[in-house]
């Protein structure tokens, strides 16, 4: 069973998310996340393996650009033609106001000396987020 | 083993790579407008066919053919499905093949008139000619991949 937390980037509120998941006293310290707005990591495409959570689920982050509901779609339909069960993928979207904005901060990560301003940056429309993005992982809601 | 041919709109030219491995056009001669626009999805997707996987036919060797338009996501699609692939356990049953680098501007010109704005009267002409001068370069490009899956059975 694998668990995917999926928005516009994978390495910075999907991440955010996948963390909080697994470990629900997370604290906020987005710079202790492997790979928070790391750039060769976000441009590779690949999903992240992020851990197990309390059931033994394996836990991703992944980024797919603007149209996730798009590719939301073609993951769902790789996996019925890969003929894998519906219960071994589950996707949760992470959505937030601030997106477009922390992509677009993102490319300055791919500068080296930009790196620690475009983290900043981002931690700080993360914080402002917090809430918006707890709300949207089930196991913390329900 | 399952072959997904990808581009931005899953219209043209992942439609004609497919069209190809399946034999349902020659690779000998330059297809017609009529032959082109015979085959199923060429210049006949529309927005809510984004993200789609279309199968399109099983070659002579078993393997399922498929089509996706992903927009402007490039070659990191690639490593998002192989990823979400073995994810699942199964990333030796599928091959994704991104077609995109093989499109000319005629192609893309023309596709984006005739799909995204509507207009193929405008569009059509252009994609399908564009289509014609990249021809040879899908023929190639589809024999590769079919060494390729060749290759990866034989392992």
């Amino acid at each position: 069973m694998n668990i995917i937390f999926l928005g516009t980037t994978g390495v910075h509120q999907t991440l955010l998310a996948a963390g909080m998941y697994i470990d629900p006293k997370f604290n906020r310290s987005y710079h202790t996340l492997s790979y928070f707005n790391d750039y060769q990591q976000e441009a590779g495409g690949h999903p992240i393996y992020i851990g197990r959570d309390y059931a033994g689920r394996r836990v991703h982050s992944l980024g797919v650009g603007a149209d996730v509901e798009m590719v939301s779609k073609t993951i769902n339909q790789l996996r019925i033609i890969l003929d894998s069960p519906a219960g071994e993928l589950q996707l949760i979207p992470i959505m937030i106001k601030s997106q477009r904005l922390i992509s677009w901060l993102h490319k300055f990560a791919r500068l080296a000396w930009l790196k620690p301003l475009s983290s900043y940056l981002i931690a700080l429309l993360l914080n402002r987020e917090y809430d918006q993005i707890r709300q949207q992982i089930p196991h913390l809601t329900n | 083993m399952k072959i997904i041919y990808h581009c931005f709109g899953g219209s043209h030219s992942s439609v004609t790579a497919a069209a190809l491995h399946l034999g349902l056009l020659s690779k000998e001669r330059l297809p017609t407008a009529q032959e082109l626009m015979a085959l199923p999805y060429y210049d006949k997707t529309n927005d809510d066919d984004f993200g789609s996987i279309h199968y399109m036919g099983r070659d002579e060797k078993g393997n399922e053919i498929y089509i996706l338009g992903k927009k402007s996501l490039g070659n990191r699609f690639s490593h998002l499905l192989m990823g979400i692939a073995e994810m699942l356990g199964k990333e030796d049953q599928i091959m994704v093949v991104n077609v995109m680098e093989r499109v000319n501007m005629s192609m893309k010109l023309g596709g984006f008139t005739s799909r995204r704005v509507s207009m193929p009267v405008l569009g059509r002409p252009v994609v399908i000619q564009g289509t014609r001068q990249a021809f040879a370069s899908l023929v190639n490009m589809v024999e590769v991949i079919k060494i390729r899956i060749l290759d990866l059975k034989q392992r």
